[in-house]
Protein backbone atom coordinates (compact mmCIF):
# COMPACT_ATOMS: atom_id res chain seq x y z
CA UNK A 1 0.00 0.00 0.00
CA UNK A 2 3.01 2.37 0.40
CA UNK A 3 3.16 4.86 -2.45
CA UNK A 4 5.42 7.47 -3.59
CA UNK A 5 4.99 10.95 -1.10
CA UNK A 6 3.86 8.50 2.08
CA UNK A 7 6.49 10.73 3.84
CA UNK A 8 3.68 13.63 4.55
CA UNK A 9 1.20 11.53 5.18
CA UNK A 10 3.12 9.70 8.08
CA UNK A 11 4.39 13.34 9.53
CA UNK A 12 0.50 14.29 9.14
CA UNK A 13 -0.50 10.82 11.28
CA UNK A 14 2.12 11.22 13.85
CA UNK A 15 1.16 14.49 14.39
CA UNK A 16 -0.19 14.95 18.27
CA UNK A 17 -2.47 17.98 19.30
CA UNK A 18 -2.68 19.21 22.55
CA UNK A 19 -6.60 19.50 23.95
CA UNK A 20 -7.45 21.19 27.20
CA UNK A 21 -10.10 20.72 28.98
CA UNK A 22 -12.61 23.39 31.29
CA UNK A 23 -10.42 21.96 34.42
CA UNK A 24 -7.19 22.50 32.84
CA UNK A 25 -6.68 18.48 32.26
CA UNK A 26 -4.44 18.37 29.13
CA UNK A 27 -4.85 15.82 26.67
CA UNK A 28 -2.60 14.32 23.81
CA UNK A 29 -4.50 13.05 20.96
CA UNK A 30 -3.16 12.13 17.40
CA UNK A 31 -4.19 14.57 14.94
CA UNK A 32 -6.20 12.04 12.84
CA UNK A 33 -8.21 11.91 16.00
CA UNK A 34 -8.48 14.84 16.62
CA UNK A 35 -9.94 16.32 13.13
CA UNK A 36 -13.56 14.03 13.57
CA UNK A 37 -13.84 17.49 15.28
CA UNK A 38 -14.75 19.81 12.55
CA UNK A 39 -14.19 22.60 14.93
CA UNK A 40 -10.50 21.38 15.93
CA UNK A 41 -9.84 20.56 12.16
CA UNK A 42 -10.74 24.41 11.57
CA UNK A 43 -8.59 25.50 14.22
CA UNK A 44 -5.47 23.40 13.01
CA UNK A 45 -6.06 24.72 9.42
CA UNK A 46 -5.94 28.43 10.84
CA UNK A 47 -2.51 27.32 12.53
CA UNK A 48 -3.65 28.38 15.86
CA UNK A 49 -3.40 25.20 17.60
CA UNK A 50 0.43 25.69 19.12
CA UNK A 51 0.43 25.49 22.74
CA UNK A 52 -2.86 23.96 23.04
CA UNK A 53 -6.60 24.02 22.17
CA UNK A 54 -8.29 24.95 25.31
CA UNK A 55 -11.99 23.58 25.17
CA UNK A 56 -13.79 25.76 27.95
CA UNK A 57 -17.13 24.20 27.46
CA UNK A 58 -15.81 20.67 28.06
CA UNK A 59 -14.96 19.13 31.50
CA UNK A 60 -11.80 16.39 31.33
CA UNK A 61 -14.55 13.80 32.29
CA UNK A 62 -16.60 14.52 28.93
CA UNK A 63 -13.05 15.33 27.18
CA UNK A 64 -11.70 11.95 28.12
CA UNK A 65 -15.58 9.93 26.25
CA UNK A 66 -15.27 12.28 23.66
CA UNK A 67 -11.64 11.11 22.49
CA UNK A 68 -12.42 7.27 23.91
CA UNK A 69 -14.96 7.73 20.82
CA UNK A 70 -13.35 9.72 18.33
CA UNK A 71 -10.07 7.15 18.48
CA UNK A 72 -12.27 4.17 17.98
CA UNK A 73 -13.73 6.07 14.88
CA UNK A 74 -11.04 7.38 13.46
CA UNK A 75 -9.28 4.03 13.06
CA UNK A 76 -12.94 3.40 11.34
CA UNK A 77 -12.80 5.95 9.31
CA UNK A 78 -8.64 5.06 8.12
CA UNK A 79 -9.80 1.58 7.28
CA UNK A 80 -12.68 3.05 5.00
CA UNK A 81 -10.80 5.09 3.66
CA UNK A 82 -8.42 1.60 2.42
CA UNK A 83 -10.90 -0.06 1.24
CA UNK A 84 -12.52 1.94 -0.53
CA UNK A 85 -9.65 2.63 -2.65
CA UNK A 86 -8.93 -0.99 -3.11
CA UNK A 87 -10.75 -3.64 -5.27
CA UNK A 88 -13.61 -4.76 -2.70
CA UNK A 89 -13.18 -8.11 -3.18
CA UNK A 90 -14.93 -10.74 -0.42
CA UNK A 91 -12.28 -10.88 2.07
CA UNK A 92 -12.10 -7.13 2.27
CA UNK A 93 -16.48 -7.23 2.76
CA UNK A 94 -15.95 -9.80 5.35
CA UNK A 95 -13.14 -7.33 7.33
CA UNK A 96 -15.44 -4.64 6.71
CA UNK A 97 -18.27 -6.09 8.17
CA UNK A 98 -16.66 -7.59 11.28
CA UNK A 99 -15.35 -4.37 11.79
CA UNK A 100 -18.83 -2.50 11.80
CA UNK A 101 -20.20 -4.60 13.73
CA UNK A 102 -17.58 -4.12 16.24
CA UNK A 103 -17.70 -0.40 16.29
CA UNK A 104 -21.89 -1.07 16.53
CA UNK A 105 -21.00 -2.77 19.42
CA UNK A 106 -18.35 0.06 20.99
CA UNK A 107 -21.25 2.57 20.09
CA UNK A 108 -23.91 0.59 22.12
CA UNK A 109 -21.53 0.53 25.29
CA UNK A 110 -20.52 3.84 24.56
CA UNK A 111 -23.97 5.28 25.42
CA UNK A 112 -24.60 3.04 28.60
CA UNK A 113 -24.07 6.24 30.66
CA UNK A 114 -26.18 7.94 32.95
CA UNK A 115 -28.43 11.09 31.87
CA UNK A 116 -26.64 13.60 32.70
CA UNK A 117 -23.50 12.70 31.05
CA UNK A 118 -25.27 11.98 27.96
CA UNK A 119 -26.27 15.40 27.72
CA UNK A 120 -23.08 17.08 27.96
CA UNK A 121 -21.55 14.54 25.72
CA UNK A 122 -24.40 16.40 23.10
CA UNK A 123 -23.20 19.45 24.15
CA UNK A 124 -19.62 18.43 23.50
CA UNK A 125 -20.40 16.90 20.30
CA UNK A 126 -22.58 19.91 19.58
CA UNK A 127 -19.85 22.55 19.92
CA UNK A 128 -17.07 20.30 18.55
CA UNK A 129 -19.18 19.43 15.71
CA UNK A 130 -18.26 15.82 15.48
CA UNK A 131 -21.50 15.03 13.72
CA UNK A 132 -21.05 10.99 14.42
CA UNK A 133 -21.33 11.59 18.10
CA UNK A 134 -23.98 14.25 17.98
CA UNK A 135 -25.72 11.76 15.96
CA UNK A 136 -25.42 9.01 17.77
CA UNK A 137 -26.61 10.64 21.69
CA UNK A 138 -29.28 12.72 20.00
CA UNK A 139 -30.68 9.55 18.69
CA UNK A 140 -30.56 8.07 22.10
CA UNK A 141 -32.51 10.72 23.02
CA UNK A 142 -34.70 10.68 20.51
CA UNK A 143 -35.67 6.79 21.13
CA UNK A 144 -37.00 7.61 24.82
CA UNK A 145 -39.10 10.54 23.65
CA UNK A 146 -40.64 8.99 20.79
CA UNK A 147 -44.12 6.79 20.51
CA UNK A 148 -44.37 8.69 24.08
CA UNK A 149 -47.52 10.96 25.25
CA UNK A 150 -46.99 14.29 26.32
CA UNK A 151 -47.79 13.24 29.96
CA UNK A 152 -45.17 10.76 30.47
CA UNK A 153 -42.07 12.80 28.94
CA UNK A 154 -43.33 14.88 31.13
CA UNK A 155 -42.80 12.49 33.87
CA UNK A 156 -39.93 10.82 32.21
CA UNK A 157 -37.89 14.36 32.34
CA UNK A 158 -39.61 15.93 35.12
CA UNK A 159 -40.69 18.78 33.15
CA UNK A 160 -43.86 20.65 34.81
CA UNK A 161 -46.51 21.57 32.34
CA UNK A 162 -47.21 24.98 32.10
CA UNK A 163 -49.02 25.27 29.08
CA UNK A 164 -52.43 26.41 29.95
CA UNK A 165 -55.97 24.94 28.53
CA UNK A 166 -56.69 27.58 26.63
CA UNK A 167 -53.29 27.20 24.91
CA UNK A 168 -53.37 23.57 24.90
CA UNK A 169 -56.89 24.01 22.71
CA UNK A 170 -55.26 26.70 20.72
CA UNK A 171 -51.91 23.98 19.57
CA UNK A 172 -54.35 21.50 18.86
CA UNK A 173 -56.47 23.79 16.58
CA UNK A 174 -53.34 25.44 15.12
CA UNK A 175 -52.36 22.24 14.00
CA UNK A 176 -55.47 19.72 14.14
CA UNK A 177 -53.66 18.18 11.10
CA UNK A 178 -51.06 16.18 13.04
CA UNK A 179 -53.81 15.42 15.82
CA UNK A 180 -55.65 13.29 13.27
CA UNK B 1 -25.38 23.73 32.19
CA UNK B 2 -27.47 25.54 29.08
CA UNK B 3 -24.55 27.71 27.87
CA UNK B 4 -25.57 28.86 24.76
CA UNK B 5 -22.98 27.46 22.15
CA UNK B 6 -23.67 28.55 18.51
CA UNK B 7 -24.36 32.04 18.61
CA UNK B 8 -27.43 31.13 15.79
CA UNK B 9 -29.42 29.79 18.39
CA UNK B 10 -32.86 30.81 19.20
CA UNK B 11 -33.32 33.05 22.22
CA UNK B 12 -35.82 30.94 23.79
CA UNK B 13 -35.57 31.14 27.25
CA UNK B 14 -33.88 28.66 29.03
CA UNK B 15 -36.89 27.12 30.83
CA UNK B 16 -36.20 24.45 33.10
CA UNK B 17 -37.11 21.49 30.96
CA UNK B 18 -36.17 19.08 33.38
CA UNK B 19 -32.63 19.19 33.00
CA UNK B 20 -33.11 18.75 29.33
CA UNK B 21 -31.09 21.70 28.55
CA UNK B 22 -31.96 23.82 25.45
CA UNK B 23 -28.94 23.11 23.16
CA UNK B 24 -29.76 19.30 23.88
CA UNK B 25 -33.20 19.99 22.84
CA UNK B 26 -32.51 21.53 19.51
CA UNK B 27 -30.58 19.01 18.86
CA UNK B 28 -33.03 15.99 19.87
CA UNK B 29 -36.11 17.36 18.22
CA UNK B 30 -34.35 18.08 14.90
CA UNK B 31 -34.60 14.40 14.95
CA UNK B 32 -38.20 13.82 15.04
CA UNK B 33 -40.76 14.71 11.51
CA UNK B 34 -42.66 17.82 11.59
CA UNK B 35 -46.28 15.87 12.27
CA UNK B 36 -44.54 14.63 15.51
CA UNK B 37 -43.12 17.61 16.94
CA UNK B 38 -46.57 19.64 16.43
CA UNK B 39 -47.60 17.14 18.71
CA UNK B 40 -44.97 17.36 21.30
CA UNK B 41 -45.52 20.87 21.29
CA UNK B 42 -47.98 19.76 24.19
CA UNK B 43 -45.07 19.09 26.27
CA UNK B 44 -44.68 22.40 27.83
CA UNK B 45 -44.28 26.06 26.88
CA UNK B 46 -40.56 25.93 26.24
CA UNK B 47 -41.00 22.71 23.92
CA UNK B 48 -43.62 24.89 21.78
CA UNK B 49 -41.56 27.83 21.37
CA UNK B 50 -38.53 26.21 20.60
CA UNK B 51 -40.76 24.03 17.27
CA UNK B 52 -42.13 27.34 16.27
CA UNK B 53 -39.03 29.43 16.61
CA UNK B 54 -37.86 30.19 12.89
CA UNK B 55 -34.22 29.21 13.21
CA UNK B 56 -35.22 25.77 14.74
CA UNK B 57 -38.05 25.92 11.90
CA UNK B 58 -35.48 26.70 8.96
CA UNK B 59 -33.08 24.38 10.66
CA UNK B 60 -35.77 21.41 10.58
CA UNK B 61 -36.68 21.79 7.05
CA UNK B 62 -33.24 21.69 5.49
CA UNK B 63 -32.81 18.56 7.45
CA UNK B 64 -36.18 16.80 6.40
CA UNK B 65 -36.51 17.72 2.98
CA UNK B 66 -40.26 17.18 1.66
CA UNK B 67 -41.89 16.99 -1.34
CA UNK B 68 -46.00 17.24 -2.43
CA UNK B 69 -47.62 15.79 -5.08
CA UNK B 70 -51.38 14.46 -5.48
CA UNK B 71 -51.98 10.80 -4.62
CA UNK B 72 -54.89 9.24 -6.85
CA UNK B 73 -56.94 5.90 -4.99
CA UNK B 74 -59.83 4.73 -6.40
CA UNK B 75 -61.99 6.35 -3.16
CA UNK B 76 -60.07 9.31 -2.54
CA UNK B 77 -57.54 11.88 -3.83
CA UNK B 78 -55.41 14.15 -1.98
CA UNK B 79 -52.52 16.48 -1.42
CA UNK B 80 -49.76 15.00 0.01
CA UNK B 81 -46.79 16.14 1.83
CA UNK B 82 -44.18 13.16 1.65
CA UNK B 83 -40.45 13.03 3.17
CA UNK B 84 -37.84 11.33 1.07
CA UNK B 85 -38.22 7.81 3.05
CA UNK B 86 -41.85 7.96 2.07
CA UNK B 87 -43.49 8.70 5.25
CA UNK B 88 -46.84 10.70 4.93
CA UNK B 89 -46.29 13.75 6.91
CA UNK B 90 -49.49 15.41 6.13
CA UNK B 91 -52.24 15.24 3.50
CA UNK B 92 -54.99 17.25 2.61
CA UNK B 93 -58.11 16.00 0.79
CA UNK B 94 -59.42 17.10 -2.23
CA UNK B 95 -62.96 18.05 -3.57
CA UNK B 96 -62.84 16.87 -6.63
CA UNK B 97 -60.43 15.16 -9.89
CA UNK B 98 -57.80 17.52 -11.02
CA UNK B 99 -55.63 17.28 -14.05
CA UNK B 100 -52.78 19.06 -12.49
CA UNK B 101 -50.87 21.21 -9.55
CA UNK B 102 -48.39 23.50 -9.04
CA UNK B 103 -46.47 24.04 -5.71
CA UNK B 104 -44.97 27.43 -4.70
CA UNK B 105 -43.97 27.78 -0.81
CA UNK B 106 -47.15 26.51 1.25
CA UNK B 107 -49.52 27.14 -1.64
CA UNK B 108 -50.56 24.79 -4.06
CA UNK B 109 -52.57 25.16 -7.33
CA UNK B 110 -54.55 23.00 -8.46
CA UNK B 111 -56.21 22.38 -11.68
CA UNK B 112 -60.04 20.16 -11.79
CA UNK B 113 -60.97 18.10 -14.20
CA UNK B 114 -64.79 19.29 -14.96
CA UNK B 115 -65.23 22.84 -16.42
CA UNK B 116 -68.02 24.03 -14.00
CA UNK B 117 -64.57 23.46 -11.18
CA UNK B 118 -61.91 24.73 -12.50
CA UNK B 119 -59.52 25.02 -10.50
CA UNK B 120 -58.11 26.12 -6.59
CA UNK B 121 -55.84 27.39 -4.89
CA UNK B 122 -54.52 25.39 -1.26
CA UNK B 123 -52.71 26.70 1.55
CA UNK B 124 -50.86 23.66 2.58
CA UNK B 125 -50.21 25.07 6.15
CA UNK B 126 -53.46 26.15 7.55
CA UNK B 127 -54.72 22.61 5.66
CA UNK B 128 -57.66 25.39 3.85
CA UNK B 129 -58.93 26.38 0.25
CA UNK B 130 -57.90 30.04 -0.12
CA UNK B 131 -59.64 31.05 -3.31
CA UNK B 132 -61.46 29.02 -6.00
CA UNK B 133 -59.96 30.07 -10.12
CA UNK B 134 -62.48 30.49 -12.30
CA UNK B 135 -61.37 32.64 -15.85
CA UNK B 136 -64.04 34.07 -18.64
CA UNK B 137 -63.11 35.88 -21.25
CA UNK B 138 -64.45 36.72 -24.84
CA UNK B 139 -62.34 34.66 -27.01
CA UNK B 140 -64.67 31.97 -28.18
CA UNK B 141 -63.09 28.23 -29.55
CA UNK B 142 -62.52 25.00 -27.90
CA UNK B 143 -59.51 24.70 -25.37
CA UNK B 144 -56.65 22.93 -25.96
CA UNK B 145 -54.84 22.99 -22.70
CA UNK B 146 -56.40 20.65 -19.88
CA UNK B 147 -54.30 22.57 -16.90
CA UNK B 148 -54.15 26.17 -17.60
CA UNK B 149 -53.30 27.28 -14.03
CA UNK B 150 -49.78 28.08 -13.05
CA UNK B 151 -48.97 29.20 -9.29
CA UNK B 152 -46.31 31.76 -8.66
CA UNK B 153 -45.03 33.67 -5.86
CA UNK B 154 -43.84 36.94 -6.07
CA UNK B 155 -40.93 36.94 -3.99
CA UNK B 156 -40.53 41.02 -4.11
CA UNK B 157 -43.49 41.66 -2.89
CA UNK B 158 -44.58 38.56 -0.96
CA UNK B 159 -48.03 38.13 -3.43
CA UNK B 160 -48.96 34.93 -5.26
CA UNK B 161 -50.01 35.39 -8.28
CA UNK B 162 -52.28 32.94 -10.77
CA UNK B 163 -50.90 33.12 -14.33
CA UNK B 164 -53.63 31.53 -17.14
CA UNK B 165 -52.91 29.99 -20.11
CA UNK B 166 -54.90 28.09 -23.16
CA UNK B 167 -54.92 27.66 -26.68
CA UNK B 168 -58.21 27.93 -28.38
CA UNK B 169 -59.15 26.68 -31.89
CA UNK B 170 -61.17 28.96 -33.63
CA UNK B 171 -63.25 28.63 -36.54
CA UNK B 172 -63.80 31.89 -38.49
CA UNK B 173 -67.24 31.71 -40.88
CA UNK B 174 -66.33 31.75 -44.51
CA UNK B 175 -62.56 30.50 -43.91
CA UNK B 176 -60.94 27.19 -44.39
CA UNK B 177 -59.75 24.88 -41.00
CA UNK B 178 -59.11 26.58 -37.07
CA UNK B 179 -57.72 29.68 -36.30
CA UNK B 180 -55.07 29.11 -32.73
CA UNK B 181 -55.36 31.62 -30.39
CA UNK B 182 -53.39 32.00 -27.50
CA UNK B 183 -55.11 33.43 -24.56
CA UNK B 184 -53.10 34.65 -21.63
CA UNK B 185 -53.83 36.51 -18.01
CA UNK B 186 -52.71 36.64 -14.54
CA UNK B 187 -54.88 37.89 -11.35
CA UNK B 188 -53.20 38.41 -7.86
CA UNK B 189 -54.42 36.37 -5.07
CA UNK B 190 -55.41 37.42 -1.69
CA UNK B 191 -56.77 40.77 -0.04
CA UNK B 192 -55.61 43.36 -2.63
CA UNK B 193 -59.16 44.56 -3.69
CA UNK B 194 -59.46 43.67 -6.92
CA UNK B 195 -58.44 39.72 -5.89
CA UNK B 196 -60.00 37.63 -8.63
CA UNK B 197 -60.05 40.05 -11.05
CA UNK B 198 -57.78 38.82 -14.79
CA UNK B 199 -55.68 40.85 -16.41
CA UNK B 200 -55.26 40.01 -19.84
CA UNK B 201 -51.56 39.87 -20.98
CA UNK B 202 -50.58 39.64 -24.74
CA UNK B 203 -49.76 36.26 -25.84
CA UNK B 204 -46.21 36.01 -27.25
CA UNK B 205 -46.49 32.34 -29.09
CA UNK B 206 -47.91 29.04 -28.43
CA UNK B 207 -46.46 28.06 -24.47
CA UNK B 208 -46.37 24.96 -23.46
CA UNK B 209 -48.97 24.29 -20.41
CA UNK B 210 -47.84 20.68 -19.20
CA UNK B 211 -46.61 20.29 -15.91
CA UNK B 212 -43.16 19.60 -16.29
CA UNK B 213 -42.65 22.34 -19.51
CA UNK B 214 -43.26 25.17 -17.67
CA UNK B 215 -42.40 26.79 -14.21
CA UNK B 216 -41.73 29.81 -12.02
CA UNK B 217 -38.72 30.28 -10.78
CA UNK B 218 -38.07 33.34 -8.18
CA UNK B 219 -41.46 35.35 -9.56
CA UNK B 220 -40.59 34.59 -12.86
CA UNK B 221 -42.70 32.09 -14.97
CA UNK B 222 -40.69 30.17 -17.92
CA UNK B 223 -42.51 28.19 -20.61
CA UNK B 224 -41.25 25.73 -23.63
CA UNK B 225 -42.98 27.02 -26.53
CA UNK B 226 -44.67 24.76 -29.06
CA UNK B 227 -45.77 24.09 -32.42
CA UNK B 228 -49.27 23.78 -32.60
CA UNK B 229 -50.57 20.37 -33.95
CA UNK B 230 -54.05 22.31 -35.25
CA UNK B 231 -54.53 26.04 -36.56
CA UNK B 232 -53.48 27.23 -39.91
CA UNK B 233 -52.37 30.16 -39.44
CA UNK B 234 -49.14 29.48 -37.22
CA UNK B 235 -45.99 30.93 -38.13
CA UNK B 236 -43.77 29.12 -35.66
CA UNK B 237 -42.72 26.34 -38.00
CA UNK B 238 -39.31 27.65 -36.88
CA UNK B 239 -38.92 27.02 -33.11
CA UNK B 240 -36.52 25.55 -31.51
CA UNK B 241 -37.47 22.66 -29.31
CA UNK B 242 -35.91 24.26 -25.96
CA UNK B 243 -36.76 27.96 -26.41
CA UNK B 244 -38.64 29.47 -23.86
CA UNK B 245 -41.03 31.82 -23.09
CA UNK B 246 -40.06 34.30 -19.88
CA UNK B 247 -42.98 36.48 -18.47
CA UNK B 248 -41.71 38.06 -15.55
CA UNK B 249 -44.90 38.07 -12.78
CA UNK B 250 -43.56 41.22 -10.56
CA UNK B 251 -44.32 43.15 -13.63
CA UNK B 252 -46.22 41.31 -15.28
CA UNK B 253 -44.58 41.42 -18.80
CA UNK B 254 -42.90 39.12 -21.00
CA UNK B 255 -39.53 39.12 -21.65
CA UNK B 256 -39.02 40.84 -25.16
CA UNK B 257 -37.36 37.90 -26.29
CA UNK B 258 -37.51 34.27 -25.90
CA UNK B 259 -34.67 32.62 -24.17
CA UNK B 260 -32.47 30.58 -26.27
CA UNK B 261 -31.95 26.82 -24.54
CA UNK B 262 -28.76 25.27 -24.00
CA UNK B 263 -29.22 22.64 -26.81
CA UNK B 264 -30.26 24.95 -29.76
CA UNK B 265 -26.83 26.15 -30.43
CA UNK B 266 -25.74 22.40 -30.34
CA UNK B 267 -28.76 20.96 -32.82
CA UNK B 268 -28.37 23.55 -34.96
CA UNK B 269 -28.29 22.77 -38.91
CA UNK B 270 -30.95 20.71 -41.04
CA UNK B 271 -34.17 20.61 -41.16
CA UNK B 272 -35.55 23.05 -38.05
CA UNK B 273 -38.83 21.04 -37.90
CA UNK B 274 -37.56 17.65 -37.77
CA UNK B 275 -34.88 18.55 -35.48
CA UNK B 276 -37.86 20.29 -33.28
CA UNK B 277 -39.66 17.01 -33.65
CA UNK B 278 -36.60 15.10 -32.59
CA UNK B 279 -35.97 16.00 -29.39
CA UNK B 280 -39.27 18.74 -28.04
CA UNK B 281 -41.02 15.99 -26.25
CA UNK B 282 -37.48 15.39 -24.77
CA UNK B 283 -37.09 18.18 -22.67
CA UNK B 284 -38.25 19.53 -19.46
CA UNK B 285 -38.20 22.77 -16.99
CA UNK B 286 -37.14 22.19 -13.36
CA UNK B 287 -36.44 24.56 -10.76
CA UNK B 288 -33.57 23.05 -8.37
CA UNK B 289 -31.39 25.33 -6.35
CA UNK B 290 -32.82 28.71 -7.14
CA UNK B 291 -32.27 28.46 -10.53
CA UNK B 292 -34.35 27.66 -14.04
CA UNK B 293 -32.81 23.81 -15.13
CA UNK B 294 -33.87 22.22 -18.40
CA UNK B 295 -34.31 18.70 -18.30
CA UNK B 296 -32.85 16.62 -21.27
CA UNK B 297 -33.77 13.28 -22.06
CA UNK B 298 -31.30 12.84 -24.04
CA UNK B 299 -31.59 8.93 -25.99
CA UNK B 300 -28.14 9.36 -27.69
CA UNK B 301 -24.93 7.38 -26.69
CA UNK B 302 -26.64 4.96 -24.57
CA UNK B 303 -28.91 7.67 -23.13
CA UNK B 304 -28.69 9.83 -20.35
CA UNK B 305 -31.03 12.79 -18.18
CA UNK B 306 -28.40 16.16 -19.26
CA UNK B 307 -28.96 18.79 -16.37
CA UNK B 308 -28.55 22.31 -17.64
CA UNK B 309 -28.95 24.81 -15.05
CA UNK B 310 -29.35 28.90 -16.07
CA UNK B 311 -26.38 30.41 -14.04
CA UNK B 312 -26.42 33.64 -15.69
CA UNK B 313 -29.16 35.57 -17.58
CA UNK B 314 -27.70 33.40 -20.59
CA UNK B 315 -25.76 31.18 -19.73
CA UNK B 316 -26.36 27.72 -19.33
CA UNK B 317 -24.53 24.99 -17.57
CA UNK B 318 -24.53 21.65 -17.93
CA UNK B 319 -23.68 20.15 -14.29
CA UNK B 320 -24.97 16.92 -14.70
CA UNK B 321 -25.30 14.29 -16.72
CA UNK B 322 -27.10 11.21 -15.39
CA UNK B 323 -26.35 7.94 -16.31
CA UNK B 324 -29.03 4.90 -16.14
CA UNK B 325 -27.96 2.63 -13.35
CA UNK B 326 -29.55 -0.45 -15.89
CA UNK B 327 -30.63 0.71 -19.16
CA UNK B 328 -31.51 3.70 -21.17
CA UNK B 329 -34.92 4.07 -20.88
CA UNK B 330 -35.30 3.66 -17.07
CA UNK B 331 -34.39 7.22 -16.77
CA UNK B 332 -37.55 8.15 -19.62
CA UNK B 333 -39.83 8.85 -16.53
CA UNK B 334 -37.57 10.09 -14.27
CA UNK B 335 -37.69 13.82 -13.16
CA UNK B 336 -34.94 15.73 -10.73
CA UNK B 337 -36.16 17.35 -7.62
CA UNK B 338 -33.70 18.86 -5.65
CA UNK B 339 -29.95 19.45 -4.84
CA UNK B 340 -29.14 17.72 -1.54
CA UNK B 341 -26.37 19.72 0.02
CA UNK B 342 -23.74 17.17 -0.41
CA UNK B 343 -23.88 17.01 -4.25
CA UNK B 344 -26.65 13.97 -4.56
CA UNK B 345 -29.31 14.54 -6.73
CA UNK B 346 -32.79 13.51 -4.94
CA UNK B 347 -34.77 11.89 -8.32
CA UNK B 348 -38.38 11.01 -9.16
CA UNK B 349 -39.07 8.02 -11.17
CA UNK B 350 -43.21 8.23 -12.07
CA UNK B 351 -42.63 4.85 -13.97
CA UNK B 352 -42.18 3.18 -10.94
CA UNK B 353 -43.15 5.33 -7.77
CA UNK B 354 -39.30 5.31 -6.78
CA UNK B 355 -37.79 8.54 -5.02
CA UNK B 356 -33.70 8.08 -5.67
CA UNK B 357 -30.92 9.70 -5.31
CA UNK B 358 -27.89 9.74 -7.44
CA UNK B 359 -24.58 10.77 -6.47
CA UNK B 360 -22.59 12.17 -9.86
CA UNK B 361 -19.23 11.94 -8.18
CA UNK B 362 -19.17 8.31 -8.60
CA UNK B 363 -22.20 7.74 -10.93
CA UNK B 364 -23.91 5.52 -8.22
CA UNK B 365 -27.46 4.99 -7.11
CA UNK B 366 -29.39 4.10 -4.09
CA UNK B 367 -33.25 4.34 -3.97
CA UNK B 368 -35.12 6.37 -0.91
CA UNK B 369 -38.29 4.82 -0.95
CA UNK B 370 -40.81 2.95 -2.98
CA UNK B 371 -43.85 4.71 -2.35
CA UNK B 372 -47.27 3.40 -2.91
CA UNK B 373 -48.69 3.77 -6.56
CA UNK B 374 -50.52 6.65 -8.04
CA UNK B 375 -48.50 9.87 -6.59
CA UNK B 376 -48.65 12.40 -9.35
CA UNK B 377 -47.00 16.15 -10.43
CA UNK B 378 -44.28 15.52 -7.76
CA UNK B 379 -42.95 18.52 -7.03
CA UNK B 380 -40.27 19.62 -3.67
CA UNK B 381 -42.46 21.61 -0.99
CA UNK B 382 -40.91 24.75 -0.24
CA UNK B 383 -43.01 26.08 2.46
CA UNK B 384 -42.39 25.04 6.32
CA UNK B 385 -44.71 22.92 8.45
CA UNK B 386 -44.05 24.24 11.93
CA UNK B 387 -43.52 28.01 10.79
CA UNK B 388 -46.13 28.93 8.42
CA UNK B 389 -45.50 31.68 6.17
CA UNK B 390 -41.57 30.99 6.64
CA UNK B 391 -39.61 31.63 3.53
CA UNK B 392 -37.04 28.90 2.55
Amino acid sequence: MASAGSGDEKAAAAAMITLISSDNEKFEVTEATATLSQTIRHMIEDGCTDGGVPLPNVTSKILARVIEYCKKHATAAAGEEGSSSSFSDAAFLEVDRAFLEELEEFDDAFLEVDRATLFDLILAANYLDIKGLLNLTCQKVADSVKGKTPEQIREMYNIVNDLTPEEEAEIRRETQWAFE
Amino acid sequence: MGTVLRRNKPAVALADSGGLPTDVLFEVLLRFPANVLCRLRLVCRSWRSLTSDPIFARAHASRHPLVTAIHFSVSSQEVRVVDLSGNIVKRMPLAQANYAMTTQLDMVCVTGVFIQNPGSVLDLAAGEAVTALSFRDDVRGTSEVISPFLLGHVPSTGEYKVFYSDARAVTVYGEEGVHAVQVCSVTTLGDSGDGGRWRAKPAPAQIASSTRERVVVVGVAYFLLSIRCTGNNNPANNVEPDAIAVFDLAAEEWRPASLQGPLSSRLAGGNQKLVYEEHRHNIQLAAMDGCLVTVHHNHRQNGSMDLWFLVDKELWNKLYSIRSATHCYALRTSYPLLLLDDGRIVIWDEGVDVLRVYDPRINKWADLATLEKYYVFMNMYQGNLLCPGLPG
